[in-house]
C-alpha cells in the first residue's frame, strides 16, 4: 500500500488535518475537529498509531484526546492530567505532548503551564505528576514569562528513556538522567539579556528545543535570546546565530535526512516580534548553524506573517519535506528542503501546531 | 430527596442526550457534583479544577441562584432543588487570557 504523509495542525479553531496519497502532491484536509477549541499541540503516536492532541476547551478546562482513525473520531482521555490536592497549583494549559520510547508503548509524557510534566503509563487515559520535576528546589522561584510558566519541549532520548529534557520558558532546560527522579538545569552558555545576571544557573527562556532523530546527542534550542546546539546531549550549548538577521524566533526544526541542516523563522525582536523587514523568511543552514541562507522563494515578497514554537516540522521523506503554518492561517510546504515554497491552504485559524508523520 | 439536575453547552458532549438527570440525597454542591460524576464518568473534572473549585466559565446554579453568591460548593442542597450547570457567557477581549486564553 502506497505511503501515506499526514499532516496535523493544531489551531485556535480545532484540529485540521492534511492527507496525501499521491508523494505530496495534491492534499486532501478534514476539520475543524473539536470545532472552536483551541488546541495547541497534535502530534502521531508511531508505536500506537494514534493522534494524540493537546485539548484547551476554556469552559470545560485542559485535556488530552486521541484519534485511531486519522482525525476523523476523537475521544477524551479518561482523567486531564491534575497537580494532586496538596498542591497549591492548577492546571491552566496543557502546551505539549510527547509520545515516549519504542520499548514503552503506551508512556506519553505532557507538559503544561504551570511548569511541570505529567506521564501516562496507559497512552494518555490516565496521567501522574513527575514528583522530581515538580519538587525541584528552586521550584517557587521560578517565574512566568509573556506565555506563561510553561513546559512546552520534551525530550526523551531514544536510546535510553531514563534521560530526558524539558524547557521551561523563563526557567529554561532541564535535564534528568534518573527517570524523572531528579532534575539538573543545563543552561550555561545560554544568554538571558533580560536578567541582571545575563549567565545564570536558570532564569533563561528557550523557546524550542528539537532532537536529530539519527544523531541524537545533537539538539538544536531556539532560545528568546539565540539559536543554541548542543553536541554532547544538553550537556552544554553553542550559539549558533551567525549570520541570522535576528537572535529572537520561536520555531525550529531539523532536516530528518541530514543532521547538519537546520531550520528557523527569525522575528525582528522580542518586542516587535515580527519578520525582519516585514518579509518573512525561513532560514537554513546546512553546517549546523554556522552559515545561514534565507529561503523566501514562493513566500510573499512582503508579509508579516509569524509562527508559533510548535509551528514548523519536517517529514521523512528523502528530500525531507519542510512544513510552516503561520499564525495568520496560512500552511507552506517545501519538497525541496525550502528551495520553493508552495501553499497548501490558506484561510485557516491561527496554527499552533504542525505536525508531519508518515503512516 | 430528589434534586433534578440540568446541564447545558459543552456539558452536553458527557451527558450524551440527557440534559436533565435525577439524583437522591446529595447534601450540598460537592456531593450533586460527586454524584453527577458517577452517573457520567470524567464529569467532574470538566466542572471542577483540582481544587473543588468551579472552573471560570462555568456557573452553577441552585433554584436560579449563583453559588457565587451563596457558599459557593459548599452550598447546602435539599429536597426538591432543581441545580442549573451551565457556560457563563463570554465574549470580546481581555478576559480569555486571564483566565485560559493562548499566548505564544
Amino acid at each position: 500500500m502506497k505511503a501515506r504523509n499526514l499532516v496535523m495542525l493544531g489551531t485556535k479553531k480545532g484540529v485540521f488535518v492534511f492527507e496525501s496519497r499521491d508523494g505530496r502532491r495534491t492534499w486532501k484536509s478534514s476539520g475543524p475537529h473539536f470545532k472552536g477549541t483551541s488546541i495547541y499541540h497534535v502530534t502521531f503516536d508511531p508505536r500506537s498509531k494514534k493522534m494524540l492532541a493537546t485539548v484547551d476547551n476554556f469552559v470545560k478546562g485542559p485535556t488530552i484526546a486521541s484519534s485511531r482513525d486519522l482525525g476523523r473520531t476523537w475521544k477524551e482521555g479518561m482523567k486531564p492530567p491534575r497537580f494532586p490536592k496538596s498542591s497549591d497549583w492548577s492546571v491552566k494549559q496543557v502546551w505539549h505532548i510527547e509520545p515516549g520510547v519504542e520499548e514503552e508503548p503506551g508512556v506519553v509524557y505532557c507538559g503544561v503551564d504551570p511548569a511541570a510534566l505529567f506521564r501516562s503509563e496507559d497512552g494518555g487515559e490516565t496521567w501522574a505528576l513527575n514528583e522530581g520535576l515538580y519538587n525541584q528546589e528552586t521550584r517557587k522561584k521560578w517565574n512566568p514569562g509573556a506565555g506563561g510558566l510553561c513546559l512546552h519541549s520534551i525530550l526523551v532520548d531514544p536510546r535510553d528513556p531514563e534521560t530526558m529534557h524539558v524547557a521551561i520558558s523563563s526557567v529554561g532546560i532541564l535535564k534528568t538522567t534518573d527517570g524523572g527522579e531528579s532534575w539538573s538545569f543545563k543552561n550555561g552558555n545560554l544568554l538571558a539579556e533580560f536578567l541582571p545576571n545575563k549567565y545564570p544557573e536558570y532564569g533563561q527562556c528557550p523557546h524550542h528545543l528539537v532532537r536529530h532523530p539519527s544523531r541524537p546527542d545533537v539538539i538544536y534550542q531556539q532560545n528568546h535570546c539565540g539559536e543554541y546546539r548542543s553536541d554532547d546531549n544538553g550537556e552544554t550549548w553553542k550559539e549558533i546565530v551567525g549570520n541570522l538577521p535576528s537572535r529572537f524566533g520561536f520555531p525550529i526544526a531539523v532536516d530528518f535526512n541530514d543532521p547538519k541542516r537546520v531550520y528557523v523563522a527569525p522575528e525582528e525582536s522580542g518586542a516587535a516580534r515580527l519578520p525582519p523587514g516585514g518579509r518573512f523568511l525561513v532560514w537554513a543552514s546546512d553546517d549546523e548553524g554556522r552559515r545561514w541562507s534565507a529561503l523566501g522563494t514562493g513566500l510573499p515578497k512582503r508579509s508579516f506573517y509569524t509562527v508559533y514554537r510548535e509551528g514548523m516540522d519536517t517529514d521523512e521523506e528523502d528530500p525531507s519535506g519542510v512544513y510552516v503554518g503561520t499564525g495568520t492561517g496560512q500552511l507552506y510546504f517545501s519538497r525541496s528542503g525550502g528551495g520553493r515554497w508552495t501553499l497548501i491552504a490558506d484561510g485557516l485559524p491561527p496554527i499552533f501546531s504542525v505536525s508531519a508523520a508518515i503512516t | 430527596m430528589t434534586i433534578r439536575i440540568h446541564v447545558a453547552g459543552h456539558l452536553k458532549d458527557y451527558t450524551g442526550r440527557s440534559v436533565e438527570l435525577e439524583i437522591q440525597g446529595a447534601k450540598d454542591i460537592l456531593d450533586v457534583i460527586a454524584q453527577l460524576d458517577e452517573r457520567v464518568p470524567n464529569i467532574r473534572d470538566r466542572i471542577f479544577d483540582e481544587h473543588d473549585r468551579t472552573r471560570p466559565f462555568i456557573n452553577i446554579y441552585v433554584n436560579e441562584e449563583d453559588i457565587r453568591g451563596l457558599d459557593g460548593e459548599s452550598t447546602k442542597t435539599k429536597d426538591g432543588d432543581v441545580i442549573y450547570i451551565l457556560p457563563s457567557v463570554a465574549g470580546g477581549k481581555g478576559s480569555l487570557s486571564a483566565k485560559g486564553g493562548r499566548t505564544r
